[in-house]
């Protein structure tokens, strides 16, 4: 452990001390900052107290905020939604801390509870023993996005903490929001997603069938499998919000997720069978003329987020290499599959249309 | 001076991910090393190429603009006509960035112009213009 994470992990044990203080002698034993957390520090922490029993670890995921991130986003947004999400079927860590003050530990920060034996890696699924597995946690991720979208948001409560809409202006929010990003951030002028901004605004996209939770990055490396490949968790929830459900589905089936086998969604399954599994546990039927919109809408939202990230390398305080591949190997990756989703000429290199 | 400066970061990219990777002991460093060698991939492939790429957009977006279709504002014209004459200041690559900036600029606007004026054709022209761009800056990482 270097010093920073010594001086970092006695004064997150200090504060855990004064936030528990039923828990006996606790002691922070281990810290390690882990790679994924794009856009807040990401840390993985290892705690010991004394019970009657004897002394007993757990673990524990801590997310804290860093100088400038890929997403700008709300993390009371995020926990709240973890908070609302913890007791349905849908699996998430629990949540445990929301610390809003810099205080203790500089910057604000989130608590969870780790949930053991698990990855996230995507590249794991092009070789065994997880590419045997890979139409089973295939058969699960899109179930379990189908389930999230038959839960009413006002039942979960989200509601309360989340902008409201309707199931006609819930595209036009989206499209505005992330549009002004690109306007904001682009330090090089973007024809191309400039083009997907018009070709978006032209066809107006059909009202949602239902409103929904959406997650709004769900995706491959999102998610934690053990290794029967069992999905144990959904990750992630920063850029949740009410809207249209197939905005998740369209954004599951970015080629980006899958990058750069063109077959396999998220390097798990076809995208036709993805979309078959998450119509029966939905109980919606994907209208193609608005999916096609989500699909645009999610290449563009991908290519504004490594835009932004690209900014944010270039001005901002956080020199995260993260940044700087997703500002240059992704724009790349993105721009391109935005060519193939448009152009008149398209032959369809990154993504077969559907049908 | 090294005359193959992209085979020279290629190689220092190899020996970031072979030799240092291994050797750091935790999970975060390693990943952030592998990051950098993806990156000194990427810088290798964009010192070979940064001005050749840059210069053939601006080369074919001349071109496309050298016949403007009737309807295009006088002022955008007015700054077509003006960017064709003109060159990059110099061959640094900041300055061939700032030309292709406005290159880039001006092609956009007609783009616009070719939508709202249903003016399929040339939208066609410039969406396989921008496949070739898309293709020419593509990293093969």
């Amino acid at each position: 452990m270097n010093s920073a994470l010594e001086d970092l992990a006695r004064r997150l044990q200090s504060y855990l001390r004064d936030k528990w203080p039923e828990q006996r002698e606790l002691e922070v034993i281990d810290i390690q900052q882990i790679p994924g957390g794009a856009s807040r520090e990401t840390y993985r922490i290892e705690t010991q107290q004394l019970t009657a029993q004897g002394p007993v670890a757990r673990g524990y995921i801590m997310r804290r905020d860093p100088a400038s991130s890929l997403i700008d986003t709300e993390r009371a947004l995020e926990f709240r939604t973890y908070q609302a999400i913890y007791d349905t079927d849908i699996p998430v860590p629990q949540p445990l801390i929301l610390e809003e003050s810099p205080g203790q530990l500089e910057r604000p920060f989130s608590l969870m509870a780790e949930v053991p034996g698990c990855q996230s890696a995507l590249a794991n699924f092009a070789t065994d023993p997880y590419k045997a597995l890979r139409g089973h946690i295939g058969a699960q991720k899109w179930t379990i996005l189908g389930r999230l979208a038959t839960m009413d948001p006002t039942d979960l409560g989200v509601h309360r903490f989340m902008p409201v809409t309707t199931t006609r202006q819930c595209a036009t929010r989206e499209i505005d929001y992330w549009a002004n990003v690109i306007e904001q951030d682009a330090l090089h002028p973007q024809p191309i997603a400039m083009a997907a901004i018009r070709w978006l605004r032209r066809n107006p996209v059909p009202p949602a069938q239902r409103l929904v939770l959406v997650h709004g990055d769900y995706r491959s490396g999102n998610f934690l499998y053990d290794s029967r490949g069992d999905i144990k968790a959904i990750l992630d929830w920063e850029m949740a919000h009410i809207g249209d459900p197939l905005e998740d589905l369209a954004w599951s089936l970015d080629p980006l997720w899958g990058w750069p086998d063109r077959t396999l969604a998220g390097g798990l399954l076809p995208r036709s069978d993805a979309i078959a599994i998450w119509e029966r546990a939905s109980g919606l039927k994907v209208d193609l003329i608005a999916f096609r919109w989500w699909q645009v809408f999610a290449s563009l939202k991908a290519l504004a987020i490594w835009i932004s990230s690209t900014e944010n390398f270039a001005n901002g305080e956080t020199k995260d290499p993260i940044l700087a591949v997703a500002g240059w190997v992704m724009t790349d990756r993105q721009n391109r599959i935005l060519v193939d989703q448009l152009s008149p000429a398209s032959g369809h290199r990154y993504m077969e249309p559907l049908s | 001076m090294i005359p193959n400066g992209k085979s020279s970061l290629e190689h220092l990219a190899m020996k970031l991910m072979t030799s240092v990777a291994p050797q750091t002991t935790s999970t975060y460093t390693a990943a952030n090393t592998g990051l950098i060698a993806m990156l000194l991939q990427c810088l290798a492939q964009e010192y070979d190429r940064a001005a050749d790429a840059r210069l053939s957009d601006i080369d074919e977006i001349k071109a496309l603009l050298a016949s403007l279709p009737p309807g295009v504002p006088r002022a955008v014209v007015a700054r077509i006509e003006s960017f064709r004459g003109a060159r990059p200041a110099s061959f640094r690559v900041a300055d061939v960035t700032a030309h292709h900036a406005e290159a880039l600029t001006l092609l956009a606007l007609v783009h616009e112009h070719a939508e709202q004026a249903q003016l399929n054709e040339l939208d066609e022209v410039i969406w396989r213009f921008l496949e070739r761009m898309a293709d020419r800056h593509a990293f093969n990482v």
